[in-house]
């Protein structure tokens, strides 16, 4: 086996200093590829060229970027939005990538803008992620003294203007529907809608940390990053390792190319000294939870993403790996992510805004050692009734009622004795380290 | 029309936007709390589903905004679909305060209805009611948010129809309330209506929160005399008295809302003195008389020969019913040969168009416009009441007949019209004024809820009001007091419907073919009188057949 190795595309210029200002990201080659997109492509060619590439969505969707882009008619749309509101549990890349190498994402934007001929790009970043709103403004203002947001930008009629827009910090509004209604000033509630429309006029969203792949493609060419990673999912992947581990951070990886056991073990230096891993969450709050036995699974998605056709039957999820070791309750961790999902429900839907208090009221009475007899039963069961109501053949309005019920379900498979436990002794018996560690490196300068 | 495969029966449906909607036409009932046929759809509460498909195709879907299309294949009445309706109900009630006892939406609330139908009559439901305090959104709207079950109709109804706004979500999850926009105060046009939508009893009007509970009140259809808009409404009386008024659906007229001036209206109206006998003698002789001798010195002051009539005014206004305009118009132009006929021309307001087009209209008098017709029809030429002046100024009149009316009182008041010098003057009105006391004969008159009839709204539409609360039991119907004015027996109407059947062949035109059966028919709802239950849409739905209430009055 070979040692695991990095492969830097995002990440490539994130440690070098000042890399934020204009002159050193011009000056590491910066905003070359939105001028070969622009001056020496047509839309319809950088459409093709991100097409022939397979890049797809990394905000925890895997769809294929250019097909959907293709769904509009004429290929064109009147706003491009960039949803910059990452709030999964144990992701943090946008963050990161938004607060170390902001023009990187302008360089970007310019170019899903120019293949989808939208005239006005609006940014949507989570209120709480402040410093990046700023820095990345302060990247605009840059981009903008040097004609990049302007009108005929490209000098072949492309009109280019980028708006930041803060959102409230809704965790729904990573949908879609939810993050149009939140920019055009409305409730951020996702909402049934034909296609999406922003303003009444058509609109395409991306993830912000996907449009970061389109100056490497651009600069590279298409085949170049066909080639890394799985056959179905190509290019890298920057995960999130946290929790438990020596060395936790960003680390950018081919899809496909290692194991879950080789990126905590041999990336973030595996559990700390005199302890054990017990469990993995493989890719933010939604996928499903792993035990120590069962880390031997690739980090391409497709072994993950096809329910019932992948080994867990799961989904992939956006690469936040959060690795945890005995000192962890399960049913203390289970609560943790109920307690998210059941604050963060829009309240719109009537299965998702009673049914996840509900569940989570069930786990914490579990936790505090007031669990009942047929309390696990009825967590499956509060699962089974969402799930019919809320599934994705109806005209679902957003996966979050659904979401909690798959990895709780997964937390009830892999460690159903300690619910159990729970239930049957009245007390919660882990020995919990809840203090906070500081890690012994981590890989990229925070 | 398109023809879908329901609960395995081919039925024919009306296209559109909305399964639900169609199949409810169809006659097969689907339970529903976020949809309002007036509204967006949210899809948010889910209880509408049913199943898509055949066999083990067939998935559960919303059928609030399922577009219909031809040869779909519908089933409402499967395992699945049963146990959906009953989950998404068991979720509800999960954090309801389940007060129903003293929550005032009780008997017609939408929630208690659909759980007692369609939920699970067992549950090991752990009840964790919300506990928030209640809160007053306005002069006419209090919240209770632990009775809220976030369905949005407000909140949509406040964007949708009134288009103020005024109303929105706040928090979320199970944390979802009600709350007024920031920056807004509730405005006064059309705030009643989210007492009517509210499914559950989290909004109430906190006016009747000490009324009898709506089985109850018996339900009264008839018509709004607010203004000429003429919207169709339900008057809920409990023991001979108004407690409330609530709207009728009726697309054509207000869709399923009325106005808040309409609908408090009526306390304003029960608040004033009211005349219950005729009084003879103006000034300090005024006396009460029996209503022979009343009428007897009202035919003979104002049919005086039959000559001379020039010296005869006779001034109506729109909040007569057509019934009795059209005896007021006969008498005037027939026997009393009267020189001057002319219609009261004040009552005008504010017009107000919301963004739904809801209309409260400028002119609020109920049937101006048929006072018009009517006396188009009997060919007689309207006055205004500035040759009513003028008249009076110049001493041309000697009698006169006067319908009371605010205006003119406060005419008279400022002096415009001078009464004192008519030889006689006889004037019907509901309550004491200083037009009854110029007066030398008064004729006790009925208000708008207290008699039956037809007005005809701004558009021409004739619709029929009844009699809601009884009057004062010295007073008779208006019909009846106008009838007797006439000498001979010329009228010799047994029953008010015989007066609109007369009209329909004396005068046509708007009243062509009417009669009050043929109204009935028209206004295809047979429950002129019954059980009070809900208002607009759930009106509809009772009127459909699909809300069984029980009627607990006997």
């Amino acid at each position: 086996m070979d040692t695991v190795t990095e492969l830097r595309l995002l990440l490539k210029d994130i440690d070098i200093p000042d890399i934020e200002q204009w002159e050193t990201y011009v000056a590491n080659g910066g905003y070359r590829a939105a001028e070969t997109a622009l001056r020496n492509h047509t839309p319809e060619e950088v459409l093709d060229i991100v097409d022939r590439s397979g890049l797809q969505d990394r905000g925890g969707s895997w769809y294929n970027l250019a097909s959907r882009w293709k769904r509009h008619v004429d290929h064109k749309v009147d706003y491009l939005c960039i949803g910059g509101n990452e709030s999964e549990p144990g992701t943090f890349r946008d963050r990161k990538l938004l607060e170390r190498n902001p023009h990187q994402i302008i360089e970007g934007i310019i170019i899903a803008a120019y293949a989808l001929r939208a005239s006005t790009v609006f940014v949507h970043i989570r209120n709480d992620m402040g410093r990046g709103a700023k820095l990345l403004d302060e990247a605009l203002k840059a981009a903008r003294a040097q004609g990049w947001m302007s009108p005929d930008v490209g000098q072949n009629g492309h009109d280019l203007e980028v708006f930041i827009h803060t959102g409230g910090g809704a965790y729904v509004e990573i949908e879609d529907t939810a993050m149009l209604r939140a920019i055009e000033g409305h409730r951020g509630e996702p909402c049934v809608t034909a296609g999406l429309e922003l303003f009444g006029k058509p609109a395409e969203v991306v993830n912000l940390g996907t449009v970061a792949y389109l100056p490497h493609i651009l600069n590279n060419g298409a085949d170049w990053f066909r080639d890394i990673g799985a056959p179905d999912y190509p290019g890298t992947l920057v995960f999130c390792l946290s929790g438990h581990v020596k060395r936790p951070g960003l680390y950018e990886l081919e899809l496909g190319a290692w194991t879950l056991r080789e990126v905590i073990y041999e990336m973030g230096g595996g559990v700390r000294a005199d302890h054990q891993l017990k469990a993995v969450i493989p890719g933010g709050g939604r996928s499903p939870i792993l035990n120590a036995d069962q880390l031997n699974v690739s980090t391409d998605p497709a072994q993950w993403l096809h329910p019932g056709g992948g080994v867990f039957g799961g989904v992939f999820g956006t690469g936040g790996i959060i690795v945890m070791d005995e000192t962890t309750c399960m049913v203390d961790a289970a609560l943790n992510l109920a307690e998210f999902y059941a604050a963060q429900s829009c309240g719109k839907c009537t299965p998702c805004r009673q049914g996840l208090p509900w569940m989570r009221d069930i786990i914490r009475r579990i936790e505090a050692g007031q669990g009942k007899e047929g309390d696990l039963e009825k967590l499956c069961e509060l699962g089974g009734k969402m799930g019919p109501l809320l599934r994705s053949s109806s005209p679902m309005l957003c996966g979050l009622g659904t979401n909690f019920a798959w990895p709780l379900q997964g937390f009830l498979d892999a460690f159903e004795n300690e619910f159990i436990q729970h239930i049957e002794s009245g007390a919660c018996t882990i020995r919990k380290d809840l203090e906070i560690k500081v890690p012994e490196a981590v890989s990229v300068r925070f | 029309m398109p023809t879908i495969q329901l609960n395995g029966e081919d039925v024919e449906v009306r296209p559109g936007k909305s399964l639900l909607l169609a199949v409810l036409q169809a006659g097969e009932f689907i339970p529903h709390l976020c949809f309002h046929p007036a509204l967006s759809s949210p899809v948010s509460c889910r209880l509408c589903v049913a199943e898509l498909g055949e066999g083990d195709n067939a998935v559960l879907m919303p059928t609030c905004n399922q577009p219909v299309i031809g040869g779909m294949v519908v089933t409402t009445d499967s395992h699945e679909v049963v146990k959906a309706r009953a989950d998404v109900i068991e979720f509800l009630l999960k954090s309801h305060p389940l007060d129903c006892p003293t929550c005032p939406k009780a008997g017609e609330c939408e929630l208690q209805d659909y759980a007692d139908a369609h939920g699970s009559q067992s549950s090991d439901n752990e009840w964790t009611p919300r506990s928030t305090s209640n809160e007053r959104l306005g002069l006419r709207l209090a919240y209770y948010p632990s009775r809220c079950i976030a369905c949005s109709r407000c909140s949509r109804f406040s964007e949708e129809v009134s288009g103020d706004g005024d109303l929105t979500l706040a928090h979320r999850g199970e944390e979802t309330v009600i709350s007024l926009s920031p920056g807004h105060f509730l405005g006064d046009g059309l705030v009643g209506n989210t007492v009517d939508i509210c499914p559950v009893g989290a909004l109430v009007d906190p006016d009747s929160q000490l009324d009898p509970p709506p089985w109850m009140l018996t339900g009264i259809n008839s018509i709004c005399p607010g203004c000429s808009s003429g919207c169709n409404i339900r008057v809920d009386v409990f023991e001979g008295s108004i407690r409330r008024l609530k709207p009728r659906a009726n697309l054509e007229v207000n869709q399923y809302w009325m106005c808040d001036e309409g609908r408090f209206g009526w306390r304003e109206i029960q608040r004033h003195e009211r005349l219950v006998e005729p009084c003879s003698g103006s000034g300090d002789d005024e006396k009460a008389v029996s209503w022979d001798l009343a009428l007897d010195a009202a035919r003979q002051g104002l049919s005086q020969a039959g000559e001379g009539g020039d010296e005869i005014a006779v001034v109506l206004n729109g909040n007569l019913t057509n019934e009795e305009t059209y005896l007021l118009l006969r008498l005037a132009r027939d026997e009393w040969h009267a020189g001057l006929i002319c219609m009261d021309d004040g009552k005008y307001g504010q017009e107000r168009v919301f963004k739904s087009g809801f209309t409260i209209r400028a002119d609020r008098t109920p049937n101006r416009r048929g006072v018009r017709e009517i006396a188009k029809g009997l060919g007689i030429d309207l006055g205004s009441t500035e040759m009513l002046g003028t008249r009076l100024r110049n001493g041309e009149l000697k009698r006169a007949f006067v319908v009371a009316s605010d205006n003119l009182v406060e005419q008279q008041a400022a002096g415009n019209y001078v009464f004192d010098d008519l030889d006689f003057l006889v004037v019907g009105a509901t309550s004491p004024s200083s037009l009854t006391k110029a007066a030398h004969l008064v004729l006790p008159m009925l208000t708008a809820f207290e008699k039956d009839g037809t007005l005809t709204n701004h558009a021409g539409r004739v619709q029929r009001i009844r009699v809601c609360t009884p009057g004062p039991s010295t007073v008779p119907e208006d019909w009846q007091t106008l009838g007797r004015l006439a000498t001979n027996d010329q009228f010799d109407f047994k029953q008010l419907d015989e007066i609109l059947v007369a009209m329909s062949r004396e005068i046509g035109g708007l009243f062509s073919g009417l009669s009050f059966e043929r109204l009935q028919q028209l206004e295809q709802d047979d429950r002129a009188v019954g059980q009070a239950y809900g208002a607009g849409w759930s009106d509809r739905l009772q009127q459909w057949g699909f809300l069984h209430v029980d009627d607990h009055r006997k």
